[in-house]
């Protein structure tokens, strides 16, 4: 038994000693060989599906590849997203009784419409164009390059935001800088600013989005908070990551309004 | 045998012919840390199999973001984390019954699960876990199964050695009070 695992004993024989005359054990299973098998499933799973990051997808070759299988499981994965997105948010199905509605059976046949109309123009792109319909040549060859640089374009935009945002700002106390007038004078208009920025931001929240576009939004939300963790901010960053996943739902009160210093920790639970 | 340096794993991942091998010794140094931390949040190990994959290639999808500002562990643990409460949230938008705060649904799913051969005082320990906010749950789990030492938790959970202590001790106040309840 190590030093921690003594502590550990120590500390539960004080919080609760029945707690400590538990048998120690989860009850978990996992099937037989699972570990040995999972990192050799996830290689292939990779490989299957060519999941690449960006900077590999540049070293691999001047050409486009398409994943093995790509279109056989496009279909499938495409009804599969859908089919998870029809839970909708609460406030989505509160439309209905706003007085919004859709066919009969829309949404019921919604995700078979889809995929009938990706499978149409999946076969239609294998297909030579019959319809009379063109693009200039080359078009289709050169599209995933005209993408790619847009996209590496908004990379480069948002490097440039990110590096603005981590420059460390020293911050003097007020009264060093300032006689008291100015500062007074300067508070009042930062209180105006804030205000009216504030009253900007209550009046900016769009409500009459369409279905598609507060999904959208929600997904974005969604995505920025993963998006922050596979950043690998820092530890301050990080923190406000943790207090967004975790406390806010908990707590449901808005973080910026307290000090967490001065949280009474037995009526929290944290 | 030598524990395979992060350094020497990140090296190969990035590199365009051996992240195969780096990105296996990820998995096999990692694996089994990231899947009980998983399992402990979504309980079964089908969920947990799903769970541990996303995260892996998301890993594998962002590696080139990792820039070692905190420990790549922290890294994984922190997406893993991530991926399974947003898993929990979504298989909870799907559910007829509210998963997370019904006890008995817990139970049922855990007696009814194959993988899971613990006893009955098992069974309302992971109940009373499970009415515990996400954030004391983890501390719990870290310190009481995982042993870890309040400083390694703090690294892990970027929250201070006094925070954790006391979310820690309520944490196992509640538990036991859940438990001593169940048995009456």
């Amino acid at each position: 038994m190590n030093i921690e695992q003594k502590n550990i004993i120590t500390e539960l024989k004080e919080i609760s000693p029945f707690l400590l005359s538990i048998r120690k054990a989860e009850g978990f299973a996992i099937p037989k060989n699972y570990f040995i098998d999972l990192g050799t499933d996830l290689v292939d799973r990779i490989e299957d599906h060519a999941i690449l990051p960006d900077y590999l997808k540049e070293k691999i070759a001047e050409g486009f590849f398409c994943p093995k299988n790509y279109f056989e499981q496009l279909s499938d994965g495409i009804q599969d997203e859908i089919e998870d997105d029809q839970q909708l948010p609460a406030f989505l199905k509160s439309k209905k009784v706003e007085g919004y509605q859709v066919p009969a059976n829309y949404f019921e046949a919604l995700s078979d419409d889809l995929v009938a109309k990706i499978e149409l123009e999946i076969a239609l792109s294998k297909e030579e164009k019959q319809d009379g319909f063109g693009v200039p040549e080359g078009y289709f060859e050169k599209l995933p390059s005209v993408i790619i640089d847009k996209i590496k374009e908004g990379k480069e935009d948002n490097a440039a935001v990110v590096s603005m945002e981590t420059t460390p700002i020293k911050v003097k106390p007020l009264w060093h800088r300032y006689n008291l007038i100015g500062s007074v004078a300067a508070i009042g208009i930062l209180l105006l600013i804030g205000f009216q920025f504030l009253s900007k931001e209550a009046v900016d929240v769009p409500i009459n989005l369409s279905d598609e576009q507060a999904l959208a939004y929600l997904m974005e939300e969604d995505l920025d908070l993963e998006q922050d963790i596979l950043n690998d901010y820092s530890v301050k960053e990080i923190d406000d990551i943790f207090q967004e996943t975790f406390l806010t739902e908990e707590l449901d009160i808005n973080l910026d309004d307290i000090d967490l210093d001065d949280l009474d920790l037995e009526e929290f639970d944290f | 045998m030598t524990e395979i340096q992060d350094e020497r794993i990140l090296d190969l991942i990035q590199g365009k012919s051996e992240w195969e091998e780096g990105f296996r010794l990820l998995t096999v140094k990692y694996q089994q840390r990231l899947y009980w931390q998983i399992r402990r949040i979504v309980l079964n190990h089908e969920d947990a199999n799903d769970v541990i994959q996303n995260t892996f290639i998301k890993v594998y999808r962002n590696i080139a973001k990792f820039e070692a500002k905190s420990k790549l562990y922290t890294w994984l643990y922190r997406i893993a984390t991530n991926e399974a409460i947003t898993f929990l949230r979504k298989k909870k938008r799907k559910a007829t019954v509210d998963i997370e705060g019904d006890t008995s649904e817990i139970t049922r799913q855990l007696t009814a699960d194959t993988y899971f051969d613990g006893d009955e005082i098992q069974i309302q320990l992971q109940a009373a876990l499970s009415t515990l906010p996400e954030k004391q749950r983890a501390v719990f789990n870290l310190r009481y199964f995982d042993e870890l030492s309040y400083k390694e938790i703090s690294e892990l959970l970027d929250t201070s050695v006094g925070a954790l202590k006391a979310s820690y001790h309520h944490a196992v106040k509640k538990i036991e009070s859940f438990i001593k309840a169940k048995q009456l």
